[in-house]
């Protein structure tokens, strides 16, 4: 399930299906549209694939939301959802973005980032990472695109000479899931439980906060440890699954959810200085779904959604008309089992093997 | 201390760049503990040497790197004495250690057979040379070049990089293994200094043609003419002192030198926006 807004109105996407709480409508994606010297087999493949959504985005001007499936697909709608383009790109999209100018930038898994000019030109091919790029953004300006993979790196890239690196941000030591601009930072959210801020154009760390401590369950991180030690692979903290930042006055508002955890944390982080406190954090009644920060906090979990209020963490009476298309549509709204825990590296360590052989044949004096 | 043997190290030629390997690197070039590779030119991280000398050494930072250094050819070679050079008008010398002694060189080498048996050379090299104080200046870490280089070096920190005798690759779909390629070639700028070169030699002529292609279609690369070659003391130190190029020259005869290598040159020139 993901969210995004057009217009003030909340988009939810759920498997192939796009849900309009504001005009209680359900779009269906619609099969691409094929360009006519596919072969039968071709065809056969791209029909077939599931068309579940993997990113879905807003152009600035709210003029246009556009999404990408599993299938490769890409579909941009105008602001009635009339169906603007429809087109299929080489490699499984992970992440896409509007420019100001209304072209689009598609990241994929293999860590390419396109950009597809609004004149149907063939894409061009901006940069790549070794590794799965997990999230994209651009800074304010347009003259930054940032970018963060499955290793601990953040790319900082100038744009669209994307040739020209402005720094790597480092620090995580984990994969770096989450990277949002805003006010002119960089915040970023990682496997390694921490939130970061960063002056991006330096690759300089401004703050750090460990998202860990605010859970008191002992046992969750336990737990996780227990499965992930059953795959080979260490791990010291519970990760972040998901990371949304809004800004709020000189502050910036940070809402944090872990792996395993049921509640939304909330930091807000003074913009000079850099200080960050803790607020209270949000707990649904039922296990959480997704969440959404704008101005309120919304809260999706399995009965309802909840809406609350930023500055004080209040619950603000719901929005009516949503808990209802919320309670007719509940069936379709699948949680995907988005996993995590393959993002973890399954490092396989050769030398310890190697050392303990050449040990014993210098030993045997050959 | 003896020098180590080769044939106790030998590994083949290929290791998967792409591959999660256990690998211990710093979280950031400024956590790097460079005093476990250059004791003479580093404290440990964090502390600070007490005399003035000393303290200006602290300044330092690797400028060479050689990446996929392989046994450390080019870093520093076991003989002292002169090596019997086809070209008569080279004034020869064993490795980066003796060329540039001022200059701290790293080599860089993903295999871990291979990157402990160059380890082991350098240091017997070091206990060897003791009372000249030689092969302080070099010095090697098993790391995967491809995707860890941010985590050694920062912005415009190098003034050279070496790729010697890469890895070909010849598949098509082990294209994107190559070290020579569009996106590495961004972050490889990114390292250099304005002015700093890229060294990249190959006896594979498919190779070569890619990799000029795609460091002469890259905006922040400038080729270097042939005629400028000449007068490059590393060029003839990188065509005599690695150890691929020395097979290659033990396989291949020694008259066929400029038949055999395709050299070139690339300056990292900056671009104002």
């Amino acid at each position: 399930m993901l969210v995004a807004e057009l217009n003030s109105a909340l988009i939810l996407t759920s498997g192939d299906t796009l849900l309009l709480p504001a005009s209680n409508q359900l779009i269906k994606i619609p099969p691409p549209d094929v360009p006519p010297n596919l072969t039968k087999g071709q065809l056969q493949v791209l029909n077939k694939q599931d068309r579940t959504i993997t990113s879905v985005t807003t152009s600035r001007d709210g003029k246009h939301i556009a999404v990408s499936t599993e299938n490769k697909q890409i579909v941009v709608f105008d602001a009635a959802f009339r169906i603007v383009s429809n087109f299929i790109v080489n490699r499984a999209p992970s992440k896409i973005l509007f420019t100001k100018s209304g072209d689009m930038l598609v990241a994929d898994r293999t860590g390419d980032v396109y950009l597809y000019k609004r004149e149907k030109t063939e894409p061009v091919l901006l940069l790549g990472h070794l590794s799965m790029i997990l999230d994209m953004a651009l800074s304010e300006c347009e003259k930054y695109i940032i970018t963060c993979d499955r290793d601990e790196k953040i790319r900082v890239s100038r744009f669209p000479n994307t040739y020209n690196i402005a720094s790597f941000c480092l620090g995580h030591d984990e994969f770096v899931i989450r990277v949002v601009v805003i006010k002119g930072v960089l915040v970023s959210a990682s496997g390694d439980g921490t939130v970061r801020v960063w002056d991006y154009v330096k690759g300089a760390q401004l703050c750090s906060i460990d998202t860990n401590l605010c859970v008191k369950d002992e046992k969750l991180l336990e737990e996780f440890s227990g499965v992930m030690d059953r795959e080979k692979v260490d791990v010291t903290a519970l990760p972040i699954t998901d990371m949304q930042v809004v800004c709020d006055g000189d502050c910036l508002v940070v809402a944090v959810s872990l792996y395993s955890c049921r509640d939304v944390q909330l930091y807000r982080v003074e913009l000079e200085g850099y200080n960050w406190t803790v607020l209270n954090s949000v707990e649904p009644v039922d296990a959480l779904h997704k969440f959404y920060l704008s101005k309120n906090l919304y809260i999706f979990d399995s009965f309802k959604v909840s809406v609350y209020n930023l500055s004080n963490s209040a619950l603000i009476n719901s929005d009516k008309q949503m808990d209802e298309f919320y309670e007719k549509h509940k069936n379709v709204l699948k949680i995907s089992e988005n996993e995590i825990t393959v993002l973890y590296k399954r490092k396989f360590d050769n030398v310890q093997e190697y050392l303990e052989r050449k040990k014993l044949r210098l030993e045997s004096g050959k | 201390m003896s020098l180590p043997q080769k044939r106790f190290f030998r590994q083949r030629a290929h290791s998967n760049p792409l591959a999660d390997h256990s690998l211990e690197f710093p979280s950031c070039p400024s956590k790097m503990d460079w005093s476990e590779h250059f004791p003479l030119f580093f404290t440990k991280l964090g502390e600070r040497f007490n005399d003035e000398e000393n303290s200006m050494k602290t300044k330092k930072k690797v400028e060479f790197a050689d990446v996929g250094c392989g046994y450390g050819g080019l870093l520093g070679s076991f003989c002292e004495v002169q090596v019997t050079v086809p070209r008569a008008d080279i004034n020869f010398k064993v490795g980066l250690a003796d060329t540039f002694p001022e200059v701290l060189s790293l080599g860089l080498e993903l295999r871990a057979k291979v990157a402990d048996y160059a380890h082991k050379k350098i240091l017997a090299l070091r206990e060897q040379n003791k009372s000249t104080g030689k092969y302080q200046n070099i010095s090697i870490v098993r790391a995967n070049a491809m995707k860890y280089l941010p985590y050694f070096f920062e912005k415009g920190q190098l003034k050279k990089i070496f790729f010697l005798f890469p890895d070909p690759h010849f598949k098509k779909s082990k294209h994107k293994w190559r070290i020579i390629s569009p996106h590495l070639l961004s972050d490889y700028a990114y390292f250099l200094a304005v002015g700093g070169l890229l060294y990249t030699v190959t006896d594979v002529a498919e190779l070569y043609e890619w990799e000029i292609k795609h460091l002469s279609e890259h905006p922040l690369f400038m080729r270097i003419s042939n005629e400028s070659l000449k007068g490059d003391a590393t060029v003839d130190l990188i065509l005599n002192s690695s150890e691929e190029s020395k097979k290659v020259t033990r396989q291949g005869g020694d008259n066929k030198m400029g038949e055999i290598y395709y050299v070139s040159l690339f300056l990292f020139a900056l671009v104002v926006f």
